[in-house]
């Protein structure tokens, strides 16, 4: 074998892709060839430093919050129907509960039917939170707050960035105004225990928006049905509705929603 | 896929994506990021491509070299987006065949540092420089390059050794520059 084919096979001999036979012509042409050798050293040192550089380069590093917010988002695609399947057990030995009790007792066991805001809601945590594939992209809460709702704007810093709870901590991943539907809401995503948690506040439709009179000093938190194998919890501030929406079992969501209703219901009660 | 006892299907199919899959993510990203050159146009492109390969994850073969079929998704996501901003840049004209004189091949200067290595790579045409990474960093075989680029196996061929020649040319270059400014010192 000659020179000019053994540089003509160099990047395949490095890349392992000859036949056995061409390979082993090409090491016994570089045992005795000094030149091609020290070529053929050159290009391996030089495939390792790019290696190496790509690897390492610091410039190209994947954030930790996005590894994270992409790993949730991945999966509460992958495990929605088990949800469905949950929720649909849970909604008859709710609705047997119920029955069950004298006439009188307030329904706040049975899940309620589900809003269009409701379901909008939920929309929006799925194509937003989890897919990011809505027609308009978001806008900013202060942005939306001066073209459509003053009250976005107390939601740029309520609930806080990070939140300790009994159950662990919840970490506020992004906050944003978007719309669903033609209905605008402030949408701040959470994460909890590995998954996305969507808190959509929109103007309560009906309701005059401004701070109402004898307002209860804790939200009322309202279970609805699961819609589109999410867990939905709502509950209403003078003028607004927010909504909890994840594909976290309602056990799972039950222990922070009061710890991210709270702070927003008075922040909002306060104006 | 080998079923997990006493798992639930989704979970299964979990469980081996989650083992198959997410260990390539940041290899990937850093796939996405280096041609995308913006990095929310790589997260974006990155989470479309797991979207995908989640959606599509019963084709997969496990045992087959997953990166490279997340390689092919990716592209395909993104020659997609390109085709529908109208940014799909030209393919320059790549000549197919291997050269038929070996031209005087300056010897690869050496001492270069990473930083420089990289920043010569990025001068080459992008094409080359898709082939020279998914052969040296992502260590593909020619034919799971040809299948994730869907060209042929000589178009890698000669795209690489092209790619290899200009790739020299600005190492070459950027180390005389280096001598230079050395002397003036």
């Amino acid at each position: 074998m000659q020179c000019r084919e053994v540089r003509e096979l160099a990047d395949s001999f490095l890349s392992e892709q000859l036949l056995v036979e061409t390979n082993h012509e090409v090491l016994r042409h570089l045992d005795g060839c000094l030149v091609c050798r020290s070529e053929m050293a050159a290009r391996q040192a030089l495939r390792a430093t790019i290696q190496r550089a790509f690897t390492n380069a610091e410039s190209l590093r994947m954030s930790d919050e996005f590894r994270d917010d992409t790993v949730s988002r991945l999966r509460a695609i992958a495990f929605p129907k088990t949800r469905r399947q949950f929720f649909g057990v849970w909604r008859y030995v709710a609705a047997a509960v119920v029955l069950a009790s004298a006439a009188g007792t307030e329904v706040f066991l049975l899940p309620g039917r589900a809003s269009a805001a409701a379901r909008d809601a939920a929309g929006d945590h799925r194509d937003c939170a989890i897919l990011s594939r809505l027609g308009q992209k978001p806008i900013s809460l202060e942005d939306a707050a001066t073209r459509d709702d003053a009250s976005f704007r107390l939601l740029q810093n309520t609930p806080s960035d990070e939140l300790t709870t009994p159950a662990g901590l919840v970490r506020v991943v992004r906050r944003h105004s978007c719309e669903f539907h033609g209905r605008r809401f402030a949408h701040i995503i959470l994460q909890f225990q590995g998954q996305l948690v969507s808190l959509l506040m929109a103007g309560d439709d009906g309701q005059r928006i401004d701070s109402g009179n004898g307002a209860d000093p804790l939200p009322h938190l309202a279970w609805l049905s699961p819609i589109d194998g999410f867990t939905v919890v709502s509950f209403k501030t003078p003028g607004h509705i927010v909504f909890l929406v994840s594909s976290l079992d309602k056990p799972e969501l039950g222990q922070v929603a009061p710890f991210l209703a709270d702070p927003v219901y008075r922040r909002l009660a306060r104006g | 896929m080998t079923p997990d006892s006493g798992l639930h299907p989704d979970k299964r199919v979990w469980a081996v994506f989650e083992a198959e899959v997410l260990p390539h993510l940041d290899r990937l990203f850093r796939f996405a990021l280096w041609f995308e050159g913006r990095r929310d146009a790589a997260e974006d492109l990155v989470q479309e491509t797991l979207l995908q390969a989640l959606e599509s994850f019963g084709r997969f073969k496990p045992g087959t070299n997953c990166s490279a079929w997340l390689i092919s998704i990716l592209r395909h996501v993104r020659s997609n987006r390109l085709r529908a901003l109208s940014r799909a840049s030209p393919v320059n004209d790549v000549d197919d065949r291997i050269a038929d004189t070996v031209p005087f091949v300056p010897p690869l200067p050496l001492g270069l540092t990473d930083e420089e290595v990289l920043a010569a790579l990025r001068r080459i045409p992008q094409e080359h420089q898709e082939i020279i990474l998914l052969c040296d960093v992502e260590e593909l075989t020619y034919k799971e390059i040809a299948a994730a680029l869907a060209i042929p196996m000589g178009t890698v061929m000669s795209r690489l050794h092209r790619g290899r020649e200009l790739l020299r040319s600005e190492l070459v270059k950027c180390s005389n520059g280096v001598r230079r400014r050395g002397a003036e010192r």
